[in-house]
């Protein structure tokens, strides 16, 4: 395995996404391990920031595909270039996030060019030519540790906060221009339009105290419970995805990945598991108390309190608490 | 419209974890398997795709025959045909290889599958299944609008796919197509029990795998298997429910 390490930088509105430079940690222990360069590949169009955030971020080389036909991401035109970067390049490890992009990049491009796709790990590591990755199995509950026995490269996405991030300043990376690489093509996929969240009654994100149900809450009645306790508290209701799918509440109340990132200064999780995708969405709340029935449940890792018991007990009384005591 | 829906069962409670079979899979023990459940999601809404414009579904499942149980509850809620490929597969890859070779049989204007499976947790076998097939896909599907314009052979769809922070794309995508449906798409309905015991004497067809893809190799190996490392573990609060709550409102307002 001789091949560099190819790394994907992700971007959200225009910056560059924090597991950006997670995954360029984990590429420059792999490069430096290998004695191999650290590449990374960024995909867009007016890509200047991009480029100047990455210049220093420990790269060796950032190769930049700009092109107004890659202005919106489209997975069918990132593949078009990405997959002819891959053959050219024949990289050892192709790092990227178990994102919306990475989770259809991955998998096609390991057929695409008859490499091996590791997908959701948490770590990867390469001893003696062996090639292991560790990743969450069982809705979270087990850790798998898997060694790959295909071919490179290996396409590996990461769980989004699953890597440490260490800051590794360089010499400035050589800027390539691989834009060229881009063919217009019959595509078969077009983007109409992008729309944005709703608007709705309720703004998540600005709250400093939010109560949230998950699918512990059991009904919609139920929902009542905590509404009035953040209502005491001064707060704002939100909840987990599976209360949004159950029709429950409607879209704007969503935390987590698909939904809205929140950051208050507490976070009142009432029947919430705490699945990944849910908790990337607080980890920015100053305080975290979650209440739930299951010892075990994620939750309580990410909770600095936690109070094992029936959310229909617990949460009335901190009401009653609240209102009592002002 | 042709549809072909692929569906994994899983488990819903797993004892007895442990690596088998020299690490080809996991092994464990489980009261049943159900259909997974953005899995289930892609089912529904083929059955309202079939409703509203015609046509036939498909459901197909890798697995043993303790997986026929998502074949009789996909039966209830009006698919056509079942059909099940005979196989214990762990590698995603290898599940997208035996379904893309009996795909090749089988006639669909549009292939739906889940978003993950709560088993494997990795997203691939869709995606790489669309890629086999030479298919355009779409991940994160939260709706489907089947273009009615018959003038053209080809057809479109017309879907809004997840990007992550509550934006979505609205994305225009030829037939044939695969896409990854996301939870909540259309509401479940519920298969009652009687309905899926009665759908026993129903016939699911069976593939072997080792007849679509001889000599097929799992190129993964299970090493070890192990619960989570606990991190950061909240601080308990325990007592009587007056003295928790009060305690827990106290940390609520010291953060404040």
């Amino acid at each position: 395995m001789s091949g560099d390490i190819l790394v994907l930088p992700e971007t959200s509105n225009g910056e560059l996404d924090a597991v950006t430079f997670e995954l360029l940690t984990k590429g420059r222990e792999l490069a430096d391990q290998a004695g191999v360069k650290l590449i990374a590949l960024v995909l867009g169009h007016n890509l200047g920031p991009s480029v100047k955030a990455l210049g220093s971020a420990g790269t060796d080389t950032i190769l930049v595909a700009d092109h107004p036909g890659l202005a919106d991401y489209n997975a069918e035109r990132y593949l078009n270039v990405v997959s002819r970067v891959l053959e050219d390049l024949s990289p050892s490890f192709f790092l990227l996030g178990y994102t919306y992009r990475g989770i259809e990049l991955g998998p096609s491009l390991a057929v695409r060019c008859n490499g091996s796709a590791a997908s959701n790990c948490i770590d990867l590591q390469v001893a003696d030519g062996s090639v292991t990755v560790v990743r969450p199995m069982f809705s979270g509950s087990v850790h798998a540790r898997v060694e790959l026995q295909g071919p490179p490269p290996y396409i590996v996405s990461f769980q989004k906060g699953a890597l440490p991030k260490i800051e590794s300043p360089s010499a400035r990376a050589e800027v390539v221009d691989v834009s060229s690489k881009f063919e217009e093509d019959s595509f078969r996929t077009k983007i109409a339009k992008l729309l944005q969240p709703e608007e709705g009654e309720v703004d998540i994100t600005r709250a400093e105290v939010i109560v949230a149900v998950g699918r512990g809450i059991g009904d919609k009645e139920n929902i009542r419970v905590a509404e009035d306790l953040a209502r005491a508290l001064g707060g704002t209701l939100a909840c987990s995805r599976p209360v949004v799918d159950l029709g429950w509440l409607p879209s704007a109340y969503h935390v987590g990945i698909s939904g809205k990132t929140v950051t208050p200064k507490v976070y009142i999780a009432c029947g919430i598991s705490g699945a990944s995708q849910h908790n990337a969405g607080i980890t920015g709340s100053k305080r975290i108390i979650a209440i739930n029935k299951d010892p075990a449940a994620p939750i309580f890792d990410i909770a600095q309190y936690g109070i094992v018991g029936d959310l229909f007990k617990v949460v009335p009384e901190m009401t009653r608490h609240v209102k009592e005591n002002g | 419209m042709r549809i072909v829906v692929c569906a994994k069962a899983v488990p819903a409670d797993i004892t007895d974890l442990k690596v088998v079979e020299g690490g080809n899979r996991l092994g464990y023990r489980t009261y049943q398997l159900n259909i997974n459940e953005s899995d289930e999601y892609a089912l529904e809404e083929a059955v309202a795709l079939k409703k509203q414009h015609g046509g036939d579904v498909t459901m197909m499942t890798v697995g043993r025959s303790d997986a026929d149980r998502a074949a009789y509850i996909g039966l209830v809620k009006g698919v056509d045909r079942a059909l099940r490929i005979d196989a214990d597969l762990a590698d995603p890859e290898a599940v997208a290889e035996v379904l893309a070779e009996a795909l090749r049989d089988i006639e669909y204007d549009l292939i739906l599958c889940g978003v993950e499976s709560s088993d494997n947790m990795s997203s691939e076998a869709s995606i790489s299944l669309a890629e086999r097939l030479g298919l355009p896909f779409a991940y994160a599907v939260t709706r489907i609008e089947v273009s009615d314009d018959t003038g053209d052979d080809t057809g479109v769809v017309f879907v809004n796919k997840e990007m992550g922070g509550g934006v979505e794309q609205v994305v225009e995508i030829s037939l044939p197509a695969l896409l990854c449906v996301q939870t909540g798409i259309v509401p479940m309905t519920y298969a009652p029990l009687r309905e899926v015991l009665k759908a026993r004497s129903k016939p699911i067809e069976t593939l072997a795998a080792e007849d679509l893809a001889p000599g097929g190799k799992t190129k993964i190996r299970f090493l070890d298997a192990f619960p989570p490392p606990k991190q950061n573990r909240a601080e308990i609060i325990e007592g009587e429910l007056s003295t928790v709550a009060a305690i827990a409102v106290s940390k609520v307002q010291e953060a404040l």
